[in-house]
């Protein structure tokens, strides 16, 4: 792999990553530059293709089996990431952990509803999708919604 | 708000320990110092015990049988060491029912909690 730094008069750093979309290094690679300087940025992937989305337009990731998935617009996409990595990568873009499955963006939840079981709903703007915030992670949303959010 | 709460509450936990050990060194083990001091263990384990809510160990059904069982069996353990009744099935007869009505409303005020808390993070979202 070819790194370039060329010396230009842009005001912010620009990385140009050329190469085969679905080249595993070239998804290690933006989720290496979101670390470093938080671009926002994400692939998923979906019937074969690749989608380069903001972590804004996410609602949720959600672990199925040993695969995790994106839900943009009602739709699943694949990411090629660990729920524990998402959470970090995801954190400064709004995302918390809800359950041990689920990550959710805080963003995106247009309310909280109390269930007689003790967990919490998250209720999410778009479509239907009913959340469960389970009892071991109320305190951590609860944490991010009043003190970061 | 909450904070100031917080403390009063912090200062009423660590003042109730230090007062009760003072006491007792003080003025000897009488009978009210016993009892104010054996309420006060059993207080921590009410305590202790209520860590299970924390975790996603059983469903909430099963934590509160657990809860319940274990919070009467401190209950009627403390009564029973501090001599309120001459036979177990008396002792029984008296602290449960009591007990039982102090489990419900304290049931209740944490489910008017959940239902402030939920509209408190409504409107922190909402903004």
């Amino acid at each position: 792999m070819k790194i370039i730094v060329e010396q230009t008069d842009l005001e912010e750093p620009e990385v140009v990553i050329r190469g085969n979309p679905g080249d595993p290094r070239v998804a290690k690679l933006v989720a290496a530059c979101n670390a470093a300087v938080g671009t926002g940025k994400l692939f998923l992937y979906r019937d074969g293709r690749e989608y380069l989305y903001n972590f804004r337009d996410v609602a949720f990731f959600e672990t199925n089996g040993n695969k995790a998935y994106g839900f943009v617009n009602g739709e699943a996409y694949e990411t090629r990431h660990k729920l524990y990595e998402l959470e970090e990568l995801a954190y400064p873009f709004g995302f918390v952990q809800i359950n041990k499955g689920v990550l959710v963006n805080v963003g995106q939840v247009r309310s909280v509803e109390a269930e007689f079981s003790g967990n919490y709903v998250a209720v999410l703007k778009q479509g239907k999708t009913r959340l469960t915030i389970s009892r071991k992670y109320i305190k951590a949303f609860r944490h991010y919604v009043m003190e970061v959010y | 708000m909450k904070k100031v709460l917080d403390y009063a509450v912090m200062g009423l936990g660590i003042g109730y320990f230090i007062s009760t050990v003072c006491l007792s060194l003080m003025r000897g083990l009488d009978e009210t110092m016993e009892n104010v001091l054996a309420w006060m263990i059993a207080s921590v384990l009410y305590g202790l015990i209520s860590m299970i809510f924390d975790t996603d160990w059983l469903p909430l059904p099963g934590m509160i049988a657990v809860h319940f069982c274990g919070c009467v069996a401190i209950t009627l353990g403390t009564a029973w060491i501090l001599g309120y009744a001459d036979s177990f099935l008396s002792l029984a007869l008296d602290v449960v029912p009591i007990f039982i009505v102090i489990y419900i409303l304290i049931g209740l005020g944490i489910a008017l909690y959940a239902r402030q808390d939920t509209k408190k993070l409504n409107q922190k979202m909402g903004k």
